[in-house]
């Protein structure tokens, strides 16, 4: 029986790696993706462009408007001169945000009133809109909190001792490239797998395989196994990389890391080839998947958190295995997580695991009429 | 003519007979839709926060209950730390509040009393969300407690912030739309990967080859079924945007069309071209994956601001087509026909369409070496 | 004589390869039929093309209806057809679909199209099928249909690549009649085949062996008699000297005392209302050569494919080494070498890698597995393409490995669906050599065949038709139920008639 499932697997590991193209479409795009999309997927919003229209043109409006010339959140800061070229620059999406400081700034501050100014934000880029009001909000309070110390010296203040774990500093890339390790195994997985039975069906090879001695199971092990190595490389690597490059501290435990990375990868293999077995054509396997994954990705926490979404989508990502997944590799990579929290999200994904894999190896012979 | 009406005839009985190009065209834009709409909140989010509080007095329960009060924050009360501490480290909770025990004392001597905020910088978003809804509830709480809010000397400046095109800065006005290029990749670039390279698999293209028909028949026999395709999902998904998931439209059906079109264009011209030099389903469809699709995701504005991006990555994302689609898809949805934006975006969509169709009409091959 | 293409010189090379075509010369004479043979991988299918423009030469010239290929593809497309090994349908699209597109692609008039069309559906007998889809057909309905896709836009030229492979008789005798009928017309067609009974039928042939003529001239000119013919060819060839098979020698035959090996009990197959396969029921014994002959879409594949449980059975049961195929697939499979009718190896793998998988699935052991591979390699003559991924295979080196692949585990059992389909006339009998030496052997055979002359060396025959076995028997039972002097293409052909007059044999 080894014997048998060594020689499919070989098989299988020559018709993914024989292909020089192919090899190269499975090793570079993700590497080469870890490195971009690490430094372009971010939240953070930076370089932002504005235009301030000064209509005080006092020292007071242009040590506000020096602050966020300084800051490091915006790139460029326009001086207008009317309300018309705010209104062309904001709709032609040169500048995101726009000031415009009244004419009695300087002297209603002098008198300790209150003055308002006006923001006017690009609403089409919702979440760039309300951070960057964010940032000028913060501005804005240092502004005064460095101008007028005297203000609040003898009222009642809190303030707020901020303590962030894992992350001190708060570094979007460590989120960002724990998330996608995750999303590029997701997809090697996925095409590797999706791809193989359909393609052998298409082909008419699969008849070959059901005919030899090999086993429902044995098929099963032979088309699970390479595609299990070559996505384990292909994360080992991918965050060796991270580690390494993007000096992304990895706390938890190797062993765990693994143990918990084999369960994942099965999860999904299985997925894979469920849809492969299923599927007549290579086109419909790999759009099948696709169909899965995009949804997968989108409801796994990994853009908005799972508790944030209505009770319907969080009962359908319990059987999503990218959910448990991220917690895991969050957990191992950055909070040095316990066993104990690491099984919690581990046990479902061993049942997902299980559940795919039978189905595909069911669908196997059922699908032979 | 006759001709090249024959070959988009057999390819649209081909995309019928196939389920899975209606599940690409019609069923994953749907879910899309649904999954943006009600799965996915790019906006404020609900977060778990944990208290600790070791001040009893009745300041401190009037704080406790605008923090219960707050529809963004779920209140969980903790006497262990150490529950509280495990549960921030399995993920449980995103953030803490830890009020000590002179925190009303000093408050009430009007000194400034120090809570502590506790986050999970695992997850820097909501981190971020974890420290604003923190200082923004505390500063609220002390601006309108009876007992401090008259010691308090207003703000001096105050911000009045305005969201153009978008008052309520609603996030689904921006993703929905803008999730349109995700399925108009799809088809364009992925369905139109695998159709060449079938042809070649399956021995078609031989038989073709030797009627009469043209290269250029070739090439517009599939660009033309495809375009159909793509632009009948497109107004398929724009409708149920407008009518079923009521996101305001602005702009002008025609412009719209008129763009979508020209990006369309462009996608199929990625996708032929893999599919014309590779030749073979798994390897076309692999490559349209990782070297399209994904960047398509990533790269475009759709999910992450291009202008936080570094310098030499938004360079980058300046050749990739789904950037041009998006930004005119947001802008003629929120803010109307804006021409400074659709004229050069079109160009651009229109320029590099051609060299990709020079490019698929020149590799197509007439011979077999 | 007028030629409708003249080569001279020609030489055409692939990549690291000796000449596929060596320095060519040869007319084709208008308005005649010419058969190209020989042998696999004598470059049959690369002159077909070069003659066409999907290739371009190294060297030399072609003209092809007066025309440079190389510069003129475009207007000798106008003037020819082609069809493919693969035949070039969309198996995805209806009879009828296929038919219109490549009426409009050749531009044929529109209100002629209704006309054509009618004339050949009913040539080929497909109006019943107009509907179905062209993957949905049987292999000899879809070599009719390309055929007459081919055939639409009246061509000058006709160039068909083996277009008869898998064909069973009656059809192949329409499908010669059909282009008979063409032909008339002063069509000129080079039609490429490996049925030697076939090429002698044609006014003209051409044998081919690595890339040379080796002959040229009329068929009858060699011999008068087809099988005379087939003997001259053979000889042309470098000839055919039996000596023992060294396959069937090395072949290690597991000890049994079961008898009936191989059992079909009431096998059904049922789509609908159609049966494909109808109560059927046989018993081979040990080392017996049992065959399935019949018409294409009678229900052998389907027969095949539920007997190595490939496919569910409506009803009944078949049994291999006593073992139920629904109730212990594995245990009954184990005994089984099986070559499927469709190419169905690794394309994409060499011929060692497919070689070596098959050695290993068969869970031979490290050091038999290379002995057995050597031993193979030696028998077939593969060293030649050894490290030549299997899909650009000729077709008989195909068919070569499929059987290669299939006997490397030494199986009681054979089944061998269409074994010689596409392969020249030389190994064709090399391969029944091996058959019948295994046999001699032990080993249970059961096979299909196109080819009549190969169903003479079955032990036992059975010709189905429609599903059902309407008869079976010995080859000569079946000929003396036609007549005393009846050849096995007689007996075949009347069996069916008579059946199809009666409803029922007898």
């Amino acid at each position: 029986m080894f014997k048998r499932i060594l020689a499919l697997i070989r098989k299988e590991f020559l018709s993914i790696w024989k292909d020089p193209r192919s090899r190269i479409l499975i090793v570079a795009p993700p590497l080469m993706q870890l490195l971009i999309f690490a430094h372009a997927a971010t939240m953070e919003i930076r370089n932002i462009d504005m235009a301030v229209l000064d209509r005080s043109q006092t020292v007071q409006s242009r040590d506000l408007i020096s602050e966020f010339q300084h800051s490091k959140w915006f790139r460029n800061v326009t001086l207008v001169e009317n309300e018309k070229q705010i209104e062309q620059m904001i709709r032609a999406k040169k500048i995101q945000l726009a000031l415009s400081i009244n004419t009695d700034f300087a002297n209603k501050l002098k008198r300790n009133q209150p003055t308002n100014i006006q923001v006017i934000l690009d609403g089409r880029q919702t979440n760039t809109a309300s951070i960057a009001n964010g940032y000028i909000a913060s501005i804005v309070a240092q502004y005064e909190a460095e101008h007028f110390p005297q203000r609040l010296k003898s009222a009642p203040q809190i303030n707020l001792e901020i303590r962030n774990w894992f992350n001190p500093n708060l570094i979007f890339l460590w989120y960002t490239v724990i998330s996608l390790i995750t999303i590029l195994a997701t997809t090697i997985a996925l095409v590797l797998t999706s791809l193989s039975i359909a393609r052998e069906r298409e082909m008419g090879t699969f008849d070959q395989l059901i005919v030899s001695p090999l086993s429902a199971f044995e098929i099963l092990v032979g088309k699970t196994v390479p595609p299990l190595i070559i996505s384990l490389v292909m994360t080992t690597l991918m965050s060796l990389f991270v580690i390494i490059f993007f000096k992304v501290p990895f706390t938890g435990s190797i062993l765990l890391f693994y143990i918990s990375m084999v369960t994942y990868l099965l999860s999904i293999l299985g997925v894979g080839l469920f849809f492969s077995s299923i599927c007549k054509t290579q086109q419909q396997a790999i759009l099948g998947a696709f169909t899965f994954q995009m949804p997968a990705i989108l409801l796994s926490g990994y853009i908005s958190p799972v508790e944030d979404m209505p009770m319907f989508f969080q009962h359908l990502t319990l059987i999503n295995p990218v959910r448990f997944f991220l917690v895991i590799m969050k957990g191992l990579f950055l909070k040095n997580m316990p066993a104990e929290y690491i099984f919690q999200n581990l046990i479902p994904l061993v049942f997902i695991a299980i559940l795919s894999l039978s189905a595909a190896s069911w669908m196997f012979k059922r699908n032979l009429d | 003519m006759r001709i090249l009406k024959a070959l988009i005839v057999k390819e649209f009985y081909q995309i019928f007979r196939d389920p899975s190009s209606i599940l690409i065209a019609f069923v994953l834009p749907l879910m899309l839709l649904v999954i943006y709409m009600y799965g996915v909140n790019l906006d404020t989010v609900k977060v778990r926060m944990g208290f600790k509080i070791d001040d009893p007095s009745q300041q401190v329960t009037t704080l406790i209950d605008s923090f219960k009060g707050n529809k963004f924050i779920t209140p969980y009360i903790y006497d262990n730390p150490q529950k509280m501490y495990a549960d921030i480290t399995g993920s449980k909770l995103r953030g803490i509040l830890v009020i000590p025990n002179d925190f009303s004392s000093k408050l009430d001597r009007n000194e400034i009393a120090t809570v502590q905020v506790i986050t999970d910088g695992s997850e820097v978003n909501l981190a971020n969300y974890v420290q604003n809804y923190s200082k923004t509830i505390l500063s609220q709480w002390l601006n309108s407690s009876s007992k401090y809010s008259k010691k308090i000397p207003p703000s001096l400046v105050t911000l009045d912030s305005r969201y153009w095109y978008n008052q309520e800065i609603n996030s689904h006005y921006f993703v929905l739309p803008g999730s349109l290029s995700i399925t108009m990749t799809l088809i364009g670039m992925l369905l139109t990967a695998l159709v060449i390279a079938r042809e070649w698999e399956r021995g078609t293209m031989e038989a073709i080859l030797t009627t009469k028909v043209t290269r250029i028949q070739i090439v517009l026999g599939k660009y033309i079924p495809y375009f159909i395709l793509g632009m009948t999902s497109m107004s398929f998904s724009v409708f149920l945007c407008i009518n079923v998931f009521q996101i305001p439209f602005r702009g002008s059906l025609l412009v719209l069309f008129i763009f979508s079109g020209l990006f369309l264009f462009t996608a199929m011209g990625q996708g032929l071209l893999i599919s014309s030099v590779l030749k073979d389903q798994f390897t076309a469809s692999q490559a349209a994956l990782v070297g399209g699709f994904l960047p398509a995701l990533m790269l475009s504005g759709l999910v992450f601001p291009i202008t936080s991006m570094p310098i030499p990555i938004q360079w980058l994302s300046s050749i990739i087509p789904a950037r041009y689609f998006v930004s005119c898809l947001q802008s003629e949805f929120m803010a109307g026909t804006v021409p400074e934006i659709v004229i050069p975006n079109c160009i651009f969509l229109a320029v590099l369409g051609l060299i990709l169709f020079t490019a698929v009409y020149s590799k197509t091959n007439m011979r077999l070496d | 004589m007028i030629s409708s293409i003249e080569i001279k010189n020609l030489t055409k090379k692939f990549t690291d390869n000796e000449p596929a075509i060596d320095n060519l010369t040869l007319d084709i004479e208008k308005g005649r039929i010419t058969g190209l043979i020989g042998p696999d991988g004598a470059g049959k299918t690369t002159l077909l093309r070069l003659i066409t423009g999907l290739l371009l030469p190294n060297e030399g010239e072609i003209s092809t209806l007066g025309l440079n290929p190389t510069i003129n593809q475009k207007l000798i497309n106008a003037k020819i057809g082609y069809m493919p090994q693969k035949f070039g349908l969309y198996e995805d699209l209806s009879v009828i679909e296929n038919l219109n597109l490549y009426a409009e692609l050749k531009e044929i008039p529109q209100n002629e199209k209704e006309k054509i069309f009618n004339k050949v559906l009913t040539m080929t007998d497909l109006i019943r099928f107009k509907k179905r889809l062209a993957g949905a057909l049987s292999g000899g309905m879809k070599q009719k249909l390309g055929l007459a896709c081919t055939l639409l836009g009246t061509p000058k030229l006709l160039l068909l690549d083996e277009p008869s492979v898998g064909v069973d008789p009656i059809s192949r005798r329409e499908l010669i009649k059909m282009v008979r009928e063409l032909a008339t017309e002063g069509m000129t067609i080079l039609w490429s085949t490996a049925y030697l009974d076939e090429a002698h039928s044609f006014d003209s042939c051409i044998v081919l062996n690595e890339g040379k003529i080796i002959y040229n001239g009329l068929p009858h000119d060699l011999s008068e008699t087809g099988k005379g013919f087939e003997q001259k060819v053979i000889e042309l060839m470098g000839g055919f000297n039996p000596q023992p098979s060294e396959l069937a020698e090395k072949f290690e035959l597991k000890e049994h005392n079961v008898e009936y090996v191989i059992e079909a009990l009431d096998l059904t197959k049922k789509y609908g209302d159609f049966y494909a396969v109808k109560n059927n029921t046989f018993h081979i014994k040990k080392g017996e050569i049992f065959g399935l002959l019949g018409p294409n879409g009678a229900g052998k594949s389907t027969s095949f494919k539920m007997m190595c449980g490939l496919s569910t059975p409506s009803a009944g049961t078949a049994k291999i080494m006593e073992q139920d195929i629904l109730k212990n697939p594995s245990k009954a499979r184990s005994y089984l070498g099986y070559m499927a009718q469709k190419f169905s190896l690794y394309g994409d793998l060499s011929v060692m890698q497919n070689l070596r998988f098959f050695a290993g699935v068969y869970g031979l052991n490290i050091f038999k597995r290379k002995d057995k591979i050597d031993q193979i390699v030696e028998i077939f003559h593969f060293k030649k393409y050894l490290n030549h991924d299997a899909k650009e295979l000729p077709l008989g080196y195909k068919q070569r490995l499929s059987l290669a692949c299939a006997v490397m585990h030494n199986p009681s059992v054979l089944f061998l669906d269409e074994p010689t389909s596409g392969v020249d006339p030389v190994t064709r009998r090399e391969f029944w050599h091996h058959i019948k030496g295994l046999a001699q052997k032990g080993v249970t055979v059961m096979v299909t065949t196109h080819f009549m002359d190969e169903a003479e060396f079955c032990d036992r025959i059975s010709l189905f038709y429609q599903g059902e076995a309407i008869a079976t028997g010995s080859p000569t039972e079946l000929k003396n139920m036609i007549s005393p002097t009846a050849t096995m293409e007689d007996a075949f052909v009347g069996l069916i008639e008579r059946y199809n007059e009666k409803g029922v044999l007898r």
